[in-house]
């Protein structure tokens, strides 16, 4: 069983969170109050995160799939993680079709999205076929990349004198209710995806500084998503904000310094892929391992099926505007029955009897499965 | 351990005869009547009755210690009386007082004789006896030590291995002057019976390193090993990757440095060059000067090196997909001064890229083999007649000769070939990438470079620690990509879980007295 | 194995296309463009790059660095399409510098230019925007000395003039946008026009000699009121708008040597630091904006009798250039009041301060905004006289007593 360790899971809490979501002005229907509502939303994925480590803890070997199997009883909790494992595999699908939509709007418009969306799969699934322990050590080797340039855009954003802070005012124009209305959404995208650590929570070999390690990253990648947010309000004010599909590329565009540093937007796209390529593997490998437990077959054998899933998939949606109508108006209102509504279930059922002894051991029968 | 190759041909052992001409004739054919085998028949003045054999290979043995330490004591024995009486004794007694050569053997079998002499060693034959006599002899001509030739220092020790591995044994001997320098030599190659060395420190070293070591080389069967290289590749990790997972050096100062830190070296007999392993990917960035010149000046190279090494890797991918795909990137006036040039070429981009590269490589690789007196003229043509004129006959535009220029002198930063070898293929790879998809193909490519990187692991280190994973402990992380001065560095390498990773007690200078 | 089997399919499947690859000498550089309106058709025009011409190495003079050309159609990218019929090239937009909208076009509304900015990828929002009082290409066809692309001569032209006088800003597309698209709904661009008497400088012939007939410069503020050209204001009115806005860097303010503007304006005052806070308060259902400057700079010329040396005068200076920054910008603020577009940004700043009340002054904000009144206090500090004390003049008087 291959296993990571606390430094690895909290890098790829990070990476995995800021993902994609620094591209979208994501609770924008609060106007210039959407990194408040960005903020109450990470308040919430807070105590969600709370809910999943405590789950974690009843039985700190286990996975998802097994962590449902304790609750819900084998046929059950198998179906369930079933379900959860489609669920993975569909968000896996969502951020390779970004790629291809993001390709195909800022770096590459001529160019066929199938081959765009066929080589990051690829990726992905050379990495999996590799192992969890080689996909936290690439984590490990990207994050660096991701802080630099990160902060070297917001520096360059501060430099050129882009950023106007009234554009922030008024706070709450009218009132609370449209901040809190645009927050359950933002809570199911992207801050309750913490979800999908209860795969990989337990291969962290330390286990007594899991809570610790979970609380702190959540908590620094939260703020640095508000802080995102923010920052493209006061570029482009909540107006401009609001109609441009791509913010975040549009105030990279806006940077000129000294003649020479104008055109960042493809590295920032580049980036941007870094936590696409990222959240793609993750989600792409919390498919395999969940049902790897379900089902018992080696990673080998469930490898491709998977992949082939997603990149079939993934051509579903006819255009981009299907692809974020579908994403943000459909898809946000059901995942909060996986990523609260079950957890919250087990958290009231607790541990099945029959199941404890296993849960506190650790001793698994799955793991010889997992193993090779 | 010369087991391995004994264990092939067991069966086929063939004890000594009691007649000397049996035995003699039966060596002359083993060895085909090679002409450099000399048998040399005499009597001695103890034993006038007994006829006494000197059997050895001219050249591989050193005619002063045949002459002086063998040959003569020999011939003018005098031996107590009682030594005489049985045929074994015989060759007992000649061991014990009269052979004066510090390494001496006893054989029973043919065979074993056979192998002994192809190691140099001279053999005594006495009529009679079933057994035979192996003494030291070993030497003949071979290269002095000398300056290292292709890994050069300005500040540093300047000598380097040379071909016989007993020299560079006693080199590594004379620098690191403890017990706890431990070698172990195996004999690999059925045909070549080459000596292959592990040495190792005693103490410091993972065990299980040095023991995996010894299974990896036991399991080597092949017919003759020339160079290290044959052994590399037989006990890498992974077979197919372009990374080297195994270090190698000419320089008896980096092998002595490799093994402080923990490292196991294997050395080959008939090279100077030897290995090392387990090693990251970050040694490969760090030339031996490193820790001879200032901390400063060496974090600055180094830093330096690491941006050769991209840019060989990527200048000219960058250069297609910044020219063919994001015009939009480059400063509006170099776009134009871009576009002017590129007037009247007839190749696309990419092509213009990969004729221009292609053509780099072969004259590199002309220069390499070129006889010494020719090397100049190589470049001049290349310089000269391929890059200018190529220009001025409008086939490649000026902007290439430049980016392929600057690439090839990156290149040449680095401080290890075969490092720096990887960049030049990986770099045709990620140009066709580049020419098809842009900055696109470029990141593409960059990631399954990385993932493969964080996949590979020498002698089951993983490969980009103490990166990916972090290694725990401070300093070593910071020694990746900067030196720190010679005091800070208190603890070995992590990465390599030694038994004691501790080089000094504590990070302390002495203080420097003011007066 | 198997995986580099798939990567040599893969690799084979690639090489059949090279979808969005362009090389450079296959593309038309693009250094300006112009927009017009003529006979119920959008006119664009472009003025294309020559690399050839300006390289240094094979450039052969005699040929001017551009060339201009223009498409017609009822909408923008359909005319851009129109080019492939008579250029030999794609037409590459991303390294344009500047747009400039004829006065019709201007009437007629930007709209259609700002939906074609934000939807499409290669139109970059940094890209300035003028307004023209004649037709856009009739710029676009100008040289310019000193500068071979005169598309990029106009925007440093701009950027220049912004840190040199602040008479005009440097607008983007994206500033434009953001004010069209903010509370005020309205936008001011700087105006571009041939000036002299001659028949134009079009060929590099007429380069050479050591003045030119006719000279591309700003002139005039546009005024953008939803997205129609409403009206103009002149240099002078622009600055004032300009200051009131806080959008002045640096500037040179001319002064008399009497107080209340009388005279000639014969000394000038070099101003190096201002900041203008706007501060709106509400009056029976009207508005008030508070306007307080605060301005430091140099004196450049004194050419009035007092002894700038002493502090008694430097505070009689500070005042009379007070008055002068404040005549101004009231001005400023007249012109614009009389066009009733709020390029000034003063509904934004109600609605932030008083989001409440605006949401009932945004109804007829166009009806209000004309209402307003400004107070205009203006605290001049000159931070240095410079090298002399006394003016030149008065020093030869002295000697000679």
């Amino acid at each position: 069983m291959q296993q990571i360790d606390k430094k690895q899971l909290s890098l790829l809490i990070i990476v995995f969170l800021i993902g994609s979501t620094p591209l979208f002005e994501l609770g924008i229907e609060a106007k210039q109050d959407a990194w408040l509502a960005m903020l109450i939303a990470a308040g919430a994925g807070m105590l969600l995160t709370v809910m999943y480590v405590k789950l974690q803890q009843r039985a700190p070997n286990a996975g998802l799939a097994d962590l449902l199997k304790y609750h819900f009883g084998r046929i059950l909790g198998g179906s369930l993680a079933t379900i959860y494992a489609i669920w993975f595999a569909y968000e896996s699908m969502r951020n390779v079709r970004d790629v291809g939509e993001l390709t195909t709007m800022a770096l590459l418009g001529l160019t066929p999205k199938w081959i765009i969306m066929f080589l990051i799969l690829l990726l992905s699934a050379y990495t999996i076929s590799k192992g969890i322990e080689v996909f936290a050590r690439v984590v490990q080797l990207l994050f660096p990349l991701v802080v630099l340039s990160y902060s070297s855009i917001i520096l360059l954003i501060f430099f050129s004198g882009l950023v106007k802070f009234n554009q922030l005012l008024p706070i709450l124009e009218r009132g609370p209710m449209p901040v809190l209305k645009a927050v359950p959404d933002l809570v199911a995208f992207p801050f309750a995806q913490m979800v999908i650590m209860l795969v990989f929570m337990h291969l962290v070999k330390e286990k007594k500084s899991l809570e610790r390690v979970t609380y702190r990253s959540q908590l620094s990648v939260s703020l640095f998503l508000v802080l995102m947010n923010a920052l493209v309000l006061c570029v482009l004010g909540p107006q401009l904000a609001g109609v441009t599909s791509l913010p975040l590329l549009e105030v990279v565009q806006l940077v000129r310094l000294a003649n020479f540093l104008e055109r960042l937007d493809i590295i920032v796209t580049l980036l941007l892929f870094i936590g696409l390529y990222v959240k793609i593997t993750t989600l792409y490998f919390a498919s395999v391992f969940t049902m790897i437990a379900v089902t018992g077959l080696s990673s080998r054998n469930l490898l491709f099926p998977i992949g082939i899933f997603i990149y079939a998939t993934s051509f579903l949606e006819p255009n981009n505007t299907y692809h974020l109508w579908i994403g943000l108006e459909i898809t946000l209102k059901i995942v909060p029955v996986f990523q609260i509504a079950f957890p919250l279930l087990m958290l009231v059922v607790g541990i099945r009897k029959r199941y404890k002894p296993e849960a506190a051991g650790g001793g698994r029968r799955a793991e010889g499965v997992k193993e090779k | 351990m010369t087991k391995t190759s004994q264990t092939s041909n067991q069966s086929a052992l063939t004890p000594l005869s009691r007649s000397l001409q049996v035995n003699a004739h039966a060596i002359h054919t083993r060895f085909g009547g090679s002409s450099d085998l000399v048998i040399r028949l005499f009597r001695s003045d103890a034993a006038p009755e007994r006829q006494l054999a000197l059997i050895y290979i001219a050249g591989i043995v050193d005619a002063d210690v045949i002459n002086d330490s063998v040959l003569a004591p020999l011939m003018s024995m005098k031996l107590p009386s009682y030594m005489e009486e049985t045929e074994n004794l015989l060759i007992e007694s000649l061991r014990a007082c009269v052979v004066s050569v510090g390494s001496v053997k006893e054989v029973s079998t043919l065979e074993e004789a056979l192998q002994y002499m192809a190691d140099g060693m001279c053999l005594i034959l006495a009529d009679g006896s079933p057994l035979a006599l192996l003494a030291e002899a070993g030497g003949g001509k071979d290269r002095s030590v000398d300056v290292t030739q292709t890994q050069t220092v300005i500040r540093g020790p300047q000598r380097g291995f040379v071909e016989d591995i007993g020299t560079n044994i006693s080199i590594i001997r004379r620098i690191i002057r403890s017990p706890n320098l431990h070698v172990q030599t195996h004999k690999i190659g059925s045909q070549t019976h080459s000596n292959v060395a592990v040495l190792y420190l005693h103490g410091v070293a993972d065990e299980s390193v040095v023991k995996e070591m010894y299974r990896r080389l036991a399991a080597i069967d092949i017919d003759g090993v020339l160079e290290s290289g044959y052994i590399e590749e037989f006990i890498q990790d992974e077979s197919f990757t372009l990374f080297p997972t195994l270090m190698n050096t000419e320089r008896p100062d980096t092998v002595a440095a490799a093994l402080l830190e923990g490292r196991v070296a294997v050395m080959v007999d008939g090279t100077p060059i030897a290995l090392m392993a387990p090693i990251t990917f970050f040694s490969f960035f760090q030339s031996p000067e490193d820790f001879y010149q200032r901390f400063d000046i060496s974090s600055f190279v180094r830093v330096i090196r690491y941006a050769a090494y991209i840019v060989s890797m990527l200048l000219p991918s960058l250069y297609i997909a910044v020219t063919t795909f994001h015009q939009e990137m480059l400063p509006t006036t170099l776009l134009i001064s871009l576009a002017a040039q590129r007037e009247g070429v007839p190749f696309p981009g990419l092509v213009e890229a990969l004729l221009m590269e292609t053509t780099f490589e072969v004259l590199r690789e002309a220069g390499l083999r070129m006889p010494r007196a020719i090397g100049p003229a190589i470049s001049i043509v290349g310089a000269l007649v391929l890059g200018q004129s190529a220009v001025q006959a409008g086939i490649v535009s000026a902007g290439m000769v430049i980016i392929v220029s600057f690439t090839a002198i990156s290149n040449f930063v680095m401080p290890e070939f075969n490092m720096a070898a990887t960049s030049r293929i990986i770099r045709f790879g990620i140009m066709l990438m580049a020419g098809m998809l842009g900055f696109f193909g470029i990141f593409i490519s960059l990631l399954f470079v990385l993932v493969h990187l964080a996949s590979l692991r020498s002698f089951g280190v993983p490969y980009m620690s103490p990166i990916a994973p972090t290694a725990k402990g401070s300093g070593l992380w910071r020694d990746a990509f900067i030196r720190i001065p010679w005091w800070a560095i208190v603890m070995r390498p992590m990465d390599l879980k030694l038994r004691n990773p501790r080089r000094q007690r504590s990070a302390r200078k002495p203080p420097a007295q003011r007066h | 194995m198997k995986l580099v089997r798939w990567l040599l399919l893969l690799m084979i499947l690639l090489l059949t296309g090279c979808w969005n690859r362009v090389e450079l000498n296959d593309i038309a550089i693009i250094s300006a463009t112009g927009i017009d309106w003529k006979d119920g058709k959008w006119i664009l025009s472009y003025q294309v790059v020559i690399p050839r011409a300006i390289s240094s190495q094979t450039g052969e003079s005699g040929t001017a660095a551009v060339n201009v050309f223009s498409t017609s159609g009822d909408n923008f990218r359909f005319a851009i399409s129109k080019a492939s019929e008579e250029l030999s090239r794609r037409l590459y937009f991303s390294h344009n510098q500047i747009v400039i909208i004829g006065q019709e076009a201007a009437r007629r509304g930007i709209g259609p230019l700002m939906e074609v900015y934000l939807r499409n990828h290669d139109s970059r929002e940094t890209v300035s925007v003028f307004l023209s009082r004649s037709d856009a290409r009739g710029i676009m066809e100008q040289l310019i000395p000193l500068e071979q692309i005169p598309g990029a001569a106009i925007q440093r032209l701009i950027v220049n003039e912004e840190i040199g006088s602040s008479a005009f800003r440097h607008m983007a597309v994206h500033d434009a946008l953001m004010e069209l698209l903010g509370s005020s709904k309205a936008t001011a661009i700087p105006g571009l026009i041939i000036a002299g008497p001659g028949e134009g400088t079009e060929s590099v012939g007429d380069l050479g000699k050591t003045t030119t007939a006719t000279k591309v410069r700003l002139k005039d503020l546009g005024l953008i009121q939803g997205d129609k050209l409403v009206g103009w204001v002149s240099d002078e009115q622009s600055k004032g708008v300009m200051w009131l806005s806080d959008h002045v860097e640096r500037s040179t303010v001319s002064f008399t040597c009497a107080d209340n503007r009388k005279g000639k304006p014969t000394s000038s005052v070099r101003i190096l630091d201002t900041s203008t806070k706007l501060k709106p308060i509400p009056a029976n259902g009207k508005w008030i904006v508070k306007a307080d400057v605060e301005a430091s700079g140099v004196l450049m010329e004194y050419n009035c009798s007092g002894d700038p040396s002493k502090p008694q005068e430097v505070e009689k200076i500070e005042k009379r250039i007070e008055e002068e920054i404040k005549g101004i910008m009231t001005d400023g603020w007249e012109a614009v009041r009389k066009h009733k577009a709020d390029v000034l940004g003063f509904g934004a700043l109600i609605h932030k301060r008083y989001p409440k009340q605006w949401r009932e002054a945004s109804a007829n904000w166009e009806e209000l905004f004309p209402q307003t009144e400004v107070e205009i206090t203006v605290k001049m500090r000159l931070s240095s006289t410079g090298m002399s004390n006394q003016n030149f003049k008065e020093a030869q008087k002295k000697a000679e007593s």
